[in-house]
């Protein structure tokens, strides 16, 4: 495994952009019994730690992907994901359902890592950059066009990055975004679809660069 | 090309590593052992707090007693000064009628 360190503020909108050392993709947890999740939460409320750790097991990929996306820094991610565990046990009372659950870790580390982003906006963005990262999803699809379309969305401003992150990694309706965004709902609405015919723009752009080229 | 299949595809979650549960857990516990600490100070200092309270208002309270009860003798004195001289000035104009002239008329 190699790391580099790169600047993305000084690189160029097509710049290949890939995520930082993590582990492979993982599936979403809804994918778990329902059951086993609210026995979990049950559990977790009465004190039982073993299974507060099998809760933050279930939903660690998809809080902690949403930090890093939005971030970019893999140590900001981890530690704001953490935060916002440590903050879920100490909410763990007010928690009444698993869909309650999800919202709350979802809102709690968007607006956690949005302010973190905005926080750094001005600082040099240093990614670090693994080579072996997403083996498991680039065999599946276009590895060159995951990463392409990864680095084009670390250009999105914080708002609409965070639409477009919990529309298509999290696949919230635009109504839960919203509510986790606290945004209206026409907002949500517009950012994704300024959003996505940026992204189909870039795309064309790179594509034709791409004929030119060869 | 079909951008929200894309995005979806590239936008899958990622684990964050072994250690992230052991890393939260053990937050977890140090979180607890703060609040369980502040819990311990917050008793006594709560308590402190009230009696303080308690004797300031205690105090404020026979200070308000002290004040009327001056004001009270003080109104008393006044009175009294009062009654005293009414009393001295009727002996003096009974003395001044009784009182025989100059020439003894």
């Amino acid at each position: 495994m190699s790391l580099n360190l790169i600047s993305t503020a000084a690189a160029s909108p097509a710049s290949l952009l890939p995520e930082p050392a993590c582990g492979p993709p993982v599936d979403p947890p809804q994918e778990l019994p329902a059951a086993s999740l609210l026995g979990d939460l049950q559990a977790a409320q009465r004190g039982e730690q073993a299974a507060f750790a099998r809760l933050v097991r279930a939903h660690q990929a998809r809080v902690f992907s949403v930090a890093l996306r939005l971030t970019g820094r893999r140590e900001d991610a981890e530690e704001l994901a953490q935060d916002a565990f440590v903050q879920l046990h100490a909410a763990l009372s007010q928690i009444h359902s698993t869909a309650h659950l999800l919202h709350w870790l979802l809102r709690a580390i968007t607006h956690r890592s949005i302010d973190r982003l905005r926080a750094h906006a001005r600082a040099p963005r240093l990614v670090q950059i693994d080579a072996t990262e997403h083996p498991a999803e680039e065999a599946a699809v276009d590895p060159l066009w995951s990463r392409r379309l990864r680095a084009l969305l670390a250009e999105l401003p914080a708002a609409p990055r965070a639409v477009v992150l919990l529309r298509f990694q999290e696949d919230l309706e635009p109504s839960e975004i919203a509510a986790v965004l606290d945004m209206p709902l026409n907002t949500v609405k517009s950012h994704l679809r300024r959003s996505l015919e940026w992204l189909r723009a870039q795309a064309a752009v790179e594509e034709a660069a791409d004929h030119h080229g060869h | 090309m079909d951008i929200e299949r894309s995005l979806r595809a590239a936008l899958r979650p990622l684990d964050p590593g072994a250690d992230f549960v052991a890393g939260v857990m053990t937050r977890v516990a140090a979180d607890q052992q703060a609040r369980r600490r502040r819990a311990r100070w917050q008793m006594p200092l709560a308590l402190a707090a009230s009696l303080l309270i308690a004797a300031i208002g205690l105090k404020i309270v026979m200070q308000q007693r002290d004040a009327q009860r001056i004001e009270t003798a003080r109104q008393q004195l006044a009175l009294a000064l009062e009654i005293t001289s009414s009393q001295l000035t009727q002996l003096q104009q009974k003395l001044n009628r009784n009182a025989p002239s100059e020439n003894g008329i």
